[in-house]
């Protein structure tokens, strides 16, 4: 009876786990740029059925993480989501060290600069300074950046240990997939020239376009940030000189906010 | 943040709630708005959830990555994966993305505090905050709370209601605020509002600084924003505050909106 009971316990704790759990993802979902997503389509990308959606979603919207739209059956992120984002950034000693140094690199190279952390298989973004004139950019807190395809992701893993390095690079070379394989390619060359010059580049691997160039930020404890700058230059030869002429000012910022928030 | 402008009101329950989700939620927006760290023992006491509840659910959310553990203080605090949670989406197509340029400078010009607000619950949430340099009055930063029947801002979002529904707000109110005398400072808004389509209130939030407040008229706009700001008392006497904050902030709300027309609604739909 005992081991029935805690049986019964232990299953009744893991649903509410899950329930928790997936009620995260409803809210991981949404993508830049989606405004409403319906009923069906949130069910259908979490692999879920659509009652056990709509009882997460009435749930979050009863939270004000969402908001039903009026007349259709879509639900659209809303304030408490917004507000925790801004609670995490306003009270980050990472980004409150980080941001006057990504400001100065931004002004000084005419670019937009991130500073990000590893958030699952991607690089979240949680700070975003534009230099002065520069054009508009789709990046700000928030954004993901997937590791495999580029430079803060390779960054990142670049400062990992090789069985972590390993779990990342085994699967893409073993991948039938050719583009696997040029990914993998990448971030071999990404690891020679952060061990030669300290920093690394892509270009036109996460949207057509728009490049990066990358410093990983060794912090406390043996985590690790990067920071990054953005460009939109896709002449080869313009390219190279300005991943060439930002590389000294990219380690500079590095080691800042390195010590910056070890002072913290 | 003062404690005495803010409050963690609890929602109205859907009826096929999901209870451990809601009460993970409760636990994540009691870290807001400045994510200070919080043991086991003080979540407990803001969410009104049983310790052992609290334990459970913050073992499980540092072991998903929203929430870290300090262990020099023994204390939790929202982790940096929080952000995912919505927040990347919503910043890059949300009102206030098109909004803050046109605060800051209004904040600027005027050198004031101007505030977008929504409400949530029983209280007005401040999504965005533009301070003028020399402007002192209110201490609010993103993510505060003001309590609504005592914020201008809240008092204009309830003039914006139907009938019914006002009601029905009235009602929670009543029973939330049982202490404030809310008929005769929400009518008085409601009647300035349907007049001049703006409200003032006098140090009802903090002695010394009075409100003007309106809500934008953004037909797609999720949970209708209200645009408030915050002046010295002294300088700014209610009688000011109608003659010129009051058009000021209305010149404001028209740009904002002429914005958010021309970008195709609120939120980008």
């Amino acid at each position: 009876m005992r081991k029935r009971t805690q049986a019964l316990d232990a299953t009744e704790s893991n649903r509410g786990i899950d329930s928790l759990q997936r009620g995260m993802e409803v809210l991981r979902c949404f993508q830049p740029g989606e405004n409403a997503l319906t009923v069906a389509e949130i069910a259908r990308r979490l692999d879920l059925p659509r009652t056990t959606t709509r009882r997460l979603l009435n749930t979050l919207a009863a939270h004000d993480f969402l908001f039903s739209v009026p007349d259709r059956d879509a639900f659209r992120l809303h304030v408490a989501s917004f507000v925790l984002g801004q609670a995490v950034l306003s009270g980050s000693e990472l980004v409150r060290g980080a941001t006057p140094v990504l400001q100065w690199l931004a002004n000084r190279h005419a670019l937009h600069c991130l500073l990000c952390v590893r958030d699952r298989g991607d690089m979240l973004v949680l700070a975003h300074q534009a230099g002065a004139g520069t054009a508009h950019c789709p990046l700000r807190a928030g954004t993901r950046l997937p590791i495999a395809r580029t430079a803060p992701g390779h960054a990142w893993l670049w400062t990992q240990p090789v069985a972590t390095q390993g779990k990342w690079l085994t699967p893409m070379r073993a991948s039938a997939n050719p583009a696997e394989h040029t990914h993998a390619a990448a971030i071999y060359q990404a690891f020679h020239d952060l061990v030669q010059g300290g920093t690394c580049a892509s270009f036109g691997t996460w949207r057509s376009g728009v490049g990066f160039i990358a410093a990983p930020v060794a912090l406390a404890g043996g985590d690790s940030a990067v920071i990054a700058g953005v460009h939109t230059c896709a002449a080869p030869q313009e390219r190279s000189r300005i991943e060439h002429e930002c590389t000294p000012a990219l380690l500079q910022a590095a080691g800042t906010i390195r010590r910056e928030v070890r002072r913290v | 943040m003062d404690d005495t402008l803010g409050t963690f009101p609890r929602a109205t329950a859907p009826s096929d709630e999901i209870r451990v989700l809601a009460r993970g939620l409760a636990l994540l927006k009691a870290f807001c708005p400045r994510n200070a760290a919080r043991s086991n023992g003080e979540l407990a006491q803001m969410t009104a959830l049983p310790k052992a509840t609290v334990s459970r659910l913050t073992a499980t959310l540092t072991r998903l990555g929203y929430l870290e553990y300090l262990d020099e203080s023994a204390r939790y605090r929202l982790a940096h994966a929080a952000v995912a949670l919505g927040f990347g989406a919503l910043s890059t197509q949300d009102i206030r993305v098109r909004a803050r340029e046109h605060m800051q400078r209004f904040a600027d010009d005027n050198d004031l505090v101007v505030v977008l607000a929504v409400r949530e619950g029983n209280v007005m949430v401040c999504h965005e905050v533009c301070r003028g340099r020399g402007a002192l009055t209110i201490r609010v930063a993103a993510g505060s709370r003001l309590k609504l029947p005592r914020s201008a801002m809240g008092r204009a979002w309830m003039a914006s209601l139907a009938p019914s529904r006002r009601a029905a707000v009235l009602r929670e109110l009543e029973l939330a605020f049982p202490d404030d005398p809310l008929h005769p400072a929400l009518d008085e808004a409601a009647a300035e509002i349907a007049q001049s389509r703006f409200c003032v209130t006098v140090g009802s939030l903090e002695p010394d600084v009075n409100s003007v407040a309106t809500p934008i008229d953004a037909a797609r706009s999720p949970g209708a924003y209200v645009l408030g700001c915050s002046v010295p008392a002294f300088r700014y006497p209610r009688e000011r505050c109608v003659a010129e904050i009051g058009p000021l902030l209305l010149g404001l709300r028209d740009r904002i909106e002429a914005g958010l027309e021309t970008a195709g609604g609120a939120g980008g739909s």
